[in-house]
């Protein structure tokens, strides 16, 4: 047998067989690679939608995990049939709507709850 | 230059279209360096194949020697404009970046290898070959695991690789009678370890 730097017959069984076992390990290689779906295309594409999902799941989370900064404003005048009531104003998570929220009058004796409505001090 | 003449030069049938192959890959070699990039998928194609049963004769795992070959002639394509081929053919020279490469694997490898025993960490292999394909790897892990790291660069490079003894030489830093005494001796040893396994095989 000849080969591309062989020396005849002898002591070749030994390289034929490593020769052998070599291009059966490369062919089974390169099958894999042919079958293998292609590499470039795949790996953007992959990058695109991992790049995509993040951006959407910061967009989500922005929306629901973190809760909207709500502004809290001090009444100073509220009348509710001509009384003065203390309350605040809480402007909430759903636009265009803001909260009323009255607020106890503690530090009042008593007697101020008979104020009559409508009634002066 | 097709890959079905590239294997059949590595069947070693046709060792006068080794200077038709080195011709092929000069002329493709100067096309790329001229800016040609149409010929550049054309090139790696053919030297490919016969690059891969390169690695794998030095001993590469086959999982990883793929991987080897591509860096292999990622770092060629970087560093053409660095071939002189009056000093070597192109095979030659990808040779030499292929061994280096497989020399630093190796050493990467011993170094993970005492680390991991070390931890006691257990590193299963990823690869999921083909049936037939694993008794391949387990013949060429036990005829390469009689090889001197030496007698499979010259193995690799020489029988596998089909470079002539001056250009092995050239690569391995070693003299033309260096490069076929360790050739004899490996084929001493790999039939012996052949002949081995077929008389255990034999009832």
């Amino acid at each position: 047998m000849s080969t591309l730097n062989g020396t005849g017959n002898e002591d070749r069984h030994g390289i034929d067989g490593l020769r052998s076992a070599i291009e059966d390990v490369a062919a089974d290689i390169e099958a894999r690679q042919e079958n293998a779906p292609a590499r470039g295309p795949r790996w953007g594409l992959r990058v695109a939608v991992g790049v995509a999902a993040v951006l959407i799941a910061l967009l989500i989370g922005s929306w629901w995990i973190v809760p909207p900064r709500s502004s809290e404003v001090e009444v100073l005048v509220l009348k509710i049939h001509g009384r003065d009531v203390r309350a605040r104003i809480v402007d909430d998570t759903a636009p265009e709507t803001i909260i009323v929220i009255p607020q106890p009058e503690a530090a009042r004796p008593p007697a101020a709850a008979s104020i009559p409505i409508g009634g002066a001090r | 230059m097709s890959r079905r003449t590239t294997l059949t030069l590595l069947a070693g049938e046709a060792t006068a279209g080794r200077e038709d192959l080195d011709n092929d890959l000069s002329s493709l070699v100067g096309a790329v360096r001229n800016g040609d990039e149409s010929t550049t998928e054309r090139l790696y194609a053919t030297v490919r194949p016969r690059l891969l049963r390169t690695a794998l004769a030095l001993g590469v795992d086959p999982d990883d020697a793929a991987d080897l070959v591509q860096e292999t002639l990622w770092s060629a394509h970087r560093n053409l404009h660095r071939f002189d081929p009056r000093q070597a053919s192109f095979e030659g020279w990808l040779g030499l970046i292929l061994v280096r490469r497989a020399r630093n694997r190796w050493r990467g490898l011993v170094r993970k290898k005492r680390l991991l025993e070390k931890l006691h960490v257990f590193s299963p292999r990823s690869a999921d070959p083909e049936a037939g394909a694993v008794d391949a790897r387990l013949t060429l892990e036990r005829l390469l695991g009689v090889l001197t790291r030496r007698q499979r660069e010259v193995v690799a490079l020489y029988e596998i690789g089909g470079l002539g003894a001056g250009e092995v030489a050239r690569v391995l830093g070693i003299s033309s009678a260096g490069v076929r005494s360790l050739a004899r001796d490996a084929r001493r040893r790999l039939t012996e370890e052949a002949s081995r396994e077929t008389r255990e095989a034999l009832p």
